[in-house]
């Protein structure tokens, strides 16, 4: 088991350099991009605390992808023997925004069936962690949203999202972010 | 080499010793804090190191684990901040270099670090580095190490800044040390050094005046002040002794001048004295009247002569002892002044006559002794003797008259066993007598004979008298038997002197001196009532009754009181009368017929036997036997003794026998000593008998064991046994079969 555990973490070491080095259209350098990306998701569960009343309907942390999705089957594969304070990660597949409501993490994907703004609206509040990559959804309101740059896999961090959602963001976490939005609560 | 620390001056000393000290506690602080301050140095900076391993390994996790290096090495730099850091190193999981720091152009982290367990560990400082791992992981997973190398320079900064504190701390309180102990060597030496210069001066100088100034009232101070006490005393004693001196001379000289006069005082007083003890010394050696020497120049040369002749046998010599003949006449008829007149001239004569070297003494009176000093044989003595006394042959002229004198000589020489000028001078005078005695104006020579008469009577005297009271006399008894049965019927008390110095003395040699002297009341009193006394003892001892037979002389009986001490003599006794005879000598019962007769009826009255002593050899009137109140005749001995050879001494004897049978008297044989007299006398009719046969003399002891015990007894065949052996006449007294009295 732990093997997978050190090719996850191999792979989100190694994996931003031969990315440098493949273009963005290569199929098979976007499937290593969504490994990267796969365990960026990992890692943020790491480095985010939930409200400690939450209490979900599993004793697991899920996590659910809104969208069509971009990870496949790897993803699943990579998280099967993944635990995060002691719970078990699981990902789920989702259609509809209100099926995350259950769900720990949510990852919006691009093109998706609703609009992502009513998503994140009637996500509101709710203690969701929500991660986004796609350049579309760039500003939307997501907590956490990936971006390649130089060829590496790097991150936006909004505060005044997570503290809303009432999540708390490891400050280890915020200072890897390529940037933290302080933005007020109105968003 | 051995440092002798006694000799070192007390400054030194106490320098030496400050300093030391101080040094050593310093030392011991520092390294003691030292010590102590890099073990808590370096646990300081390990702590450090590990703090800050921990919290950079914590730092770095996230970095790590997005894989943003950059982020890494941006944590990492924040170490730059410490000083302590050389560098810090994150390796991923695979051991490969992920991010790195490094100090200045150090470069201290290898590109590959296997933490071959990424375990949070430390290794010890190596080259004065100290490697720290810290595992980074988050949530359980491990993503890679952080190593930290870390450095030792702020432990050795802190190190040589305490050792520079140290050596600035220990030179100042070296310098205040020895500022301190200089101070208090002065304040202890200081006065010492003070009394040791007093000393030296004092000595020098000889000024006990001087005083040594006290600094204070510390011990220093008191030995000061003892010091200065010392020097009072001193002080004092030397002017003391000074004017002691000076008064000590005053005084010598004043006495040896008082010495000196004395001495002379003395001087003169002795020459006086000598002078006076001349004189003295002459009168007492030398007779004033006549010249010659006097009796006290005889003994002295007497004793040098015996004390010569002792040592020199042949160094003999002979004393005459001169007496006038009819010097007393003359001094009667014709005055003491003729007589003292005579006397010198004889004096004169006599010292002519004999000459040097022999002597002339006066003894006194008209006594001369004369010293012949070469002469001892007899014949040369007589000769010298008959040529002194030739020397009065010439008639003496004094006062118109001629007269005529004659001396006697008592002559003496050395050649006696015992040799003292008193015998010698006794035994002159003995002869002198003895001289006279023969016929005036001759000479004779002294013989052991006449030493008794003479000499003795006059020691006797005088012991005489004390010996009644020292209880010196004592009674023995001489049994009286039948002369038909042998049975012992009575006894006769005889009294003896037991002399301290002559033994036993038998009554003839101090009954007459007793006489002379009164003493015979007295005497024969303690003997009546001894023999009483004794009698009646045994008599209540149960043994056979005898009588008692006691002398009495004729002063005794002449003396009122004898009857009423015969009465109380026998009432205290206790003693029947009839058992008490009384002897009186046929000369005593001669003397005084008409109070003896009154003084024997009173006798008879008290109940006394009165018997006749030495019956015969008085005038006796036989008439006296009939009228006075006789009981007993004692026949003289000398009859019986003669009875042996002397027919007559028989028939005497026989006829007072046979007289006293007329009378109706009892007849005591004296004397008797053979058996051969008692077979004669029993022939004769003697009742009883008394004499050495049947035992002489003897104490009251013997007395009793051999003659009143039952058992000594005599019997009749023993008288036989006796007579038979008379018998025979070529047996000797000392032969026969007598009971002994010892």
């Amino acid at each position: 088991m732990r093997r997978y555990a050190t090719w996850l973490v191999m792979a989100g070491l190694t994996l931003p350099l031969p990315l440098v080095s493949q273009h963005d259209g290569d199929e098979r350098l976007r499937a290593q991009e969504y490994d990267v990306k796969a365990a960026f998701l990992y890692n943020f569960v790491k480095f985010v605390r939930w409200p400690e009343n939450v209490q979900h309907g599993e004793d697991s942390i899920e996590i659910a992808v809104l969208g069509r999705d971009p990870f496949g089957a790897r993803i699943d594969e990579m998280l099967a023997d993944k635990t995060a304070d002691g719970r078990p990660l699981r990902v789920k597949r989702i259609r509809r925004a209100h099926e995350a409501e259950d769900a720990d993490v949510l990852f919006l994907a691009f093109p998706m069936d609703e609009s992502p703004q009513a998503v994140l609206d009637a996500l509101v509040g709710k203690p969701i962690l929500t991660v986004s990559d796609a350049p579309e959804l760039t500003g939307a309101g997501t907590v956490i949203h990936m971006v390649v740059e130089d060829r590496r896999v790097r991150f936006d961090v909004d505060l005044g999202v997570a503290t809303r959602n009432g999540l708390a963001l490891s400050s280890h976490l915020l200072r890897l972010a390529r940037r933290v939005n302080k933005a007020p609560l109105d968003r | 080499m051995r440092i002798r620390v006694d000799n070192w001056p007390i400054e030194r000393k106490l320098i030496t010793f400050s300093l030391t000290a101080s040094a050593a506690a310093l030392f011991l602080a520092f390294f003691g804090f030292s010590g102590y301050e890099i073990v808590t140095s370096h646990n300081e900076s390990i702590d450090r190191l590990d703090a800050l391993t921990a919290v950079t390994a914590e730092n770095s996790a996230a970095a790590l684990a997005f894989g943003d290096s950059e982020a890494a090495h941006e944590t990492l730099r924040a170490l730059s901040w410490e000083s302590g850091v050389d560098g810090a190193c994150i390796y991923s999981r695979q051991g490969e270099l992920f991010a790195s720091y490094n100090r200045a152009e150090l470069q201290v982290c290898p590109p590959r670090h296997s933490g071959h367990s990424f375990k949070n560990e430390r290794t010890a400082p190596d080259a004065g580095r100290i490697y720290a791992t810290w595992s980074i992981d988050r949530d359980g997973d491990e993503l890679g190490h952080l190593l930290i190398v870390g450095n030792r320079n702020e432990f050795r900064r802190r190190l040589s800044r305490y050792s520079v504190i140290a050596i600035l701390v220990l030179g100042v309180s070296c310098l205040v040390t020895f500022a301190l102990s200089r101070r208090l060597q002065r304040l202890i030496s200081g006065p010492i050094l003070d009394l040791v210069q007093a000393a030296n001066a004092v000595r020098a100088e000889r000024v006990y005046s001087r005083r040594v100034h006290k600094r204070g009232e510390d011990e220093c101070g008191l030995l000061v002040d003892a010091f200065n006490d010392m020097l009072s005393e001193i002080d004092r004693r030397d002017r003391g002794e000074q004017l002691r001196g000076d008064r000590l001379e005053d005084e010598v000289t004043t006495r040896t001048a008082d010495l000196r006069r004395a001495n002379q005082e003395l001087e003169s007083e002795i020459a006086e004295r000598r002078r006076a003890e001349e004189a003295l010394r002459y009168e007492a050696f030398h007779d004033s009247l006549t010249g010659l020497g006097n009796r006290a120049l005889l003994m002295s040369r007497l004793d040098e002569m015996c004390q010569a002749f002792s040592a020199d046998r042949t160094a003999g010599f002979a004393l005459l002892f001169l007496d006038l003949d009819g010097f007393k006449l003359v001094n009667d008829s014709l005055g003491h002044t003729v007589g003292d007149q005579l006397l010198a001239r004889a004096a004169q004569r006599l010292a002519s006559t004999v000459g040097p070297p022999n002597l002339v003494a006066r003894l006194g009176g008209d006594e001369f002794a004369i010293l012949l000093s070469n002469l001892n044989e007899p014949e040369e003595v007589y000769a010298e003797s008959e040529r002194i006394l030739s020397c009065f042959s010439e008639p003496f002229a004094l006062r118109d008259r001629e007269i005529f004198i004659n001396g006697s000589i008592g002559a003496v020489t050395s050649s006696l066993n015992s040799c003292t000028p008193e015998k010698l001078l006794r035994d002159a005078d003995a002869a002198m007598y003895r001289a006279k005695a023969i016929g005036k104006a001759t000479v004779a020579f002294f013989d052991i004979g006449m030493a008794s008469s003479a000499l003795d009577k006059l020691e006797l005297r005088n012991d005489l008298q004390r010996a009644l009271d020292r209880d010196e006399l004592l009674l023995e008894y001489q049994p009286i038997c039948s002369a038909t049965t042998g049975v012992t019927v009575g006894c006769e008390a005889l009294v003896r002197w037991r002399h301290p110095i002559r033994g036993v003395l038998s009554p003839d040699c101090f009954i007459g001196l007793s006489e002379e002297m009164g003493l015979v009341h007295r005497l024969g009193e303690w003997v009546l009532r001894r023999a009483c006394a004794q009698n009646a003892e045994w008599q209540a001892r149960g043994f056979r009754k005898v009588y008692v037979s006691v002398n009495v002389s004729a002063l005794q009986i002449r003396r009122d009181d004898f009857v009423g001490i015969t009465a109380s003599a026998l009432e205290k006794s206790g003693l029947e009368p009839r058992w008490l005879k009384l002897e009186l000598t046929e000369t005593v019962l001669m003397e005084g017929s008409d109070f003896i007769t009154e003084r024997l009826r009173s006798l008879d009255h008290v109940g006394v036997r009165i018997a006749v002593d030495d019956f015969g050899t008085g005038y006796s009137s036989l008439n006296y036997l009939r009228h006075w109140p006789i009981h007993t005749l004692k026949i003289d001995r000398s009859f019986i003794a003669e009875s042996r050879n002397d027919r007559a001494g028989i028939q005497i004897v026989s006829a007072i026998a046979t007289m006293a049978q007329a009378l109706g008297l009892n007849i005591i044989a004296e004397g008797v000593e053979v058996p051969e007299q008692l077979h004669l006398i029993r022939s004769v009719g003697c009742h009883q008998v008394q004499g050495y046969l049947f035992g002489k003399p003897m104490s009251p002891e013997n007395f009793v064991d051999c003659f009143l015990m039952p058992s000594s007894e005599r019997s009749q065949a023993d008288l036989n046994t006796l007579l038979d052996a008379s018998l025979l006449p070529a047996r000797s007294v000392n032969e026969l079969p007598l009971r002994t009295t010892t």
